[in-house]
């Protein structure tokens, strides 16, 4: 028996002029994962919402990342990614090339395997998703 | 008992609303169920539930409250009673007002006249720091002369009450050879009630602070009109018909009688007033009216459709005066003990006794506005120096935090004893023993005496200046 995961605006930075609603779970699921990680940690406490919710990866932008740091980076975004119930495990890969940074997430959610890819670059503290 | 505001209006919380959004939204087809933290509706829902929880736990209190004299008075913004105050008792509030006084310029042998435009001079009270621009055009003469200015306090407020002849007066740009004193005067100007043209000219040698006010007692030029005094508040006294009053009341005030240019010279009820020794400062600014002085003459607004007067009807009246109102901040009513019908009303400010101009004012205010059957008589305390002296014992090094400390607190008692209070000694050993560091208070006494101080009776009234402090600090 297939799985509903209902349905939710679409929105990763911003919501659309014209309503798009989401239904592909993994669109749904990861694009909530992407507003987990652009959301700063506490964000939500001020309409009453979750405190614990969000780890805002914009912190790592023009950061000073040693290997440690960047270990541990991938144990803090993981543990992020895992606190969405339809996440069953999340492996992540930081690098940091020429200024560039990227955040690879690949997840295992009940409807199947998904990869979201997140591109930050030196000249703009942008996050670009791509979901694969 | 009836419900408190607080218990009709129970607001709703956050999770309350939010449960109620989501029950619309469920009711509409919308898959509320599937929405998670972070979820985009979801959010929009908990940000619009704040925002309705915000408005139900404080908005709407407080609009409500606005409406009930009780609760506007409790508010934090003042704006709600005086809306309030304005619509619904026609009772405007008093705004702070400014400090005014005249500062004497000296120019130094040597200086060459210079002219100064309003604004252009700002004096400096070293003591407070307290700083005060002069309002109009100041021409300082060639030296050595003088030249007297008025200066308005920078900001509004009771705080700028500087004393007369402060010394550490400066300007805070110094013009070379030009310095500045705030001597007081003998006397006050001279207040005048009533239509007559008449004036007086005040000499003598004034001894002690004094608050005195001529009435005329029949109409006409000097050698014709009959005249009576009172001193600080006493029952008036007859002088009878004459031109001169020389000591009067043994206080070393001369005071002449001069007819007017025209018209009639001295008019039957009229009244003369004015205060010895003077002071530098000719308007005592106040602070803005309080939501509580605000509230009780609110309350005091019922007392203005009796066809009795009532204490509360003058203390309304007094403290609504235009533009002096807001410097009225202790009122008492007392019946007078000698004359039927007059009622004394004893006005004083947060600094004490109010300038006789302020006192004019108010009684101008007040006596078309009573019943013909009273005899209102606005008057002003007299100020009682006084002294508090003793032996404090305090902790090792905290002498200099005590004494400032122990200071602070007896000026606020005594300054707050307000008209006719009094002041006691177990009071003044309380604050001294209250401030830490301070292990024993002995031989307290207030102007020498070691007795209590009951300060004016039913005949007179009496406030208390400034204290000074005569305290020997030791260590134990």
């Amino acid at each position: 028996m297939a799985i509903f995961y209902g349905s939710d605006t679409s929105c990763v930075g911003d919501v659309g002029l014209v309503d798009v609603q989401v239904t592909d779970p993994r669109i749904l699921i990861g694009q909530r994962i992407a507003r987990r990680l652009t959301t700063p940690r506490g964000a939500l406490a001020v309409i009453n919402d979750d405190p614990a919710f969000g780890w805002d990866c914009k912190q790592y932008v023009n950061a000073k990342l040693r290997p440690t740091d960047i270990t541990t980076a991938q144990s803090q975004i993981q543990k992020e990614c895992l606190k969405d119930e339809q996440v069953q495990t999340a492996s992540v890969v930081l690098t940091l090339s020429q200024g560039a940074l990227t955040v690879s997430v690949a997840m295992v959610s009940g409807a199947g395997p998904f990869i979201l890819t997140l591109n930050v670059s030196d000249l703009t503290t942008d996050l670009v998703f791509t979901f694969q | 008992m009836s419900d408190t505001l607080a218990t009709l209006l129970d607001p709703l919380t956050v999770t309350e609303v939010f449960q109620t959004l989501l029950g619309v939204y469920q009711a509409n087809g919308f898959p509320v169920q599937s929405w998670q933290t972070g979820g985009v509706e979801r959010t929009r829902l908990m940000a619009i539930a704040t925002a309705i929880t915000d408005l139900s736990a404080n908005y709407i209190p407080q609009i409500a409250a606005g409406g009930l004299l009780d609760y506007a008075q409790t508010l934090d913004n003042p704006a709600w009673l005086q809306l309030l105050a304005s619509d619904n008792y026609s009772i405007e509030f008093n705004p702070a007002t400014f400090t005014v006084g005249n500062i004497t310029l000296t120019a130094a042998s040597g200086v060459s006249t210079s002219t100064y435009t309003a604004g252009q001079l700002i004096a400096v009270f070293a003591a407070s720091g307290n700083r005060y621009i002069n309002t109009g055009s100041i021409i300082v003469p060639s030296g050595p002369g003088t030249v007297i200015g008025e200066f308005q306090a920078e900001f509004a407020g009771a705080s700028y009450a500087d004393p007369s002849s402060s010394g550490a007066l400066t300007l805070s740009t110094a013009v070379p050879g030009v310095t500045l004193t705030n001597p007081a005067t003998d006397y006050t100007d001279v207040a005048h009630v009533g239509a007559g043209t008449g004036t007086l000219t005040l000499g003598g040698s004034p001894v002690g602070p004094h608050q005195i006010r001529i009435t005329v007692d029949s109409t006409g030029a000097v050698g014709v009109a009959a005249f009576s005094y009172s001193l600080d508040g006493s029952p008036d006294v007859s002088a009878g018909v004459v031109s001169t009053i020389s000591d009067l009341g043994g206080t070393g005030v001369n005071v002449t009688f001069v007819n007017g240019g025209s018209g009639t010279s001295f008019v039957i009820g009229d009244t003369y007033l004015f205060n010895t020794p003077g002071s530098w400062i000719t308007t005592q600014g106040s602070d803005i009216e309080s939501n509580d002085a605000l509230a009780d003459r609110c309350r005091s607004r019922w007392s203005s459709l009796s066809p009795i007067p009532t204490s509360s009807f003058y203390e309304l009246l007094v403290s609504s005066v235009p533009d002096v109102g807001s410097q009225v901040t202790q009122v008492i009513v007392l019946p007078d003990s000698v004359v039927n019908d007059r009622v004394n009303i004893v006005v004083a400010g947060p600094e004490g006794a109010l300038p006789p101009d302020t006192i004019a004012l108010i009684q101008t205010y007040v006596d078309p506005r009573v019943p013909l059957t009273e005899v209102p008589l606005v008057v002003s305390p007299s100020e009682l120096a006084i002294e508090i002296g003793g032996i404090v014992t305090v902790t090792g090094a905290l002498v200099t935090a005590v004494q400032g400390a122990v200071e602070t607190a007896l000026s606020n008692y005594v300054l707050g004893a307000g008209i006719n209070g009094t002041l006691r000694i177990a009071k003044i050993i309380e604050l001294i023993m209250e401030v830490t560091g301070t292990v024993d208070a002995a031989s307290i006494t207030i102007n020498s005496a070691s007795t209590n101080v009951t300060m004016g009776s039913t005949t007179t009234f009496i406030i208390a200046e400034q204290p000074t402090f005569t305290l020997t600090y030791v260590t134990a």
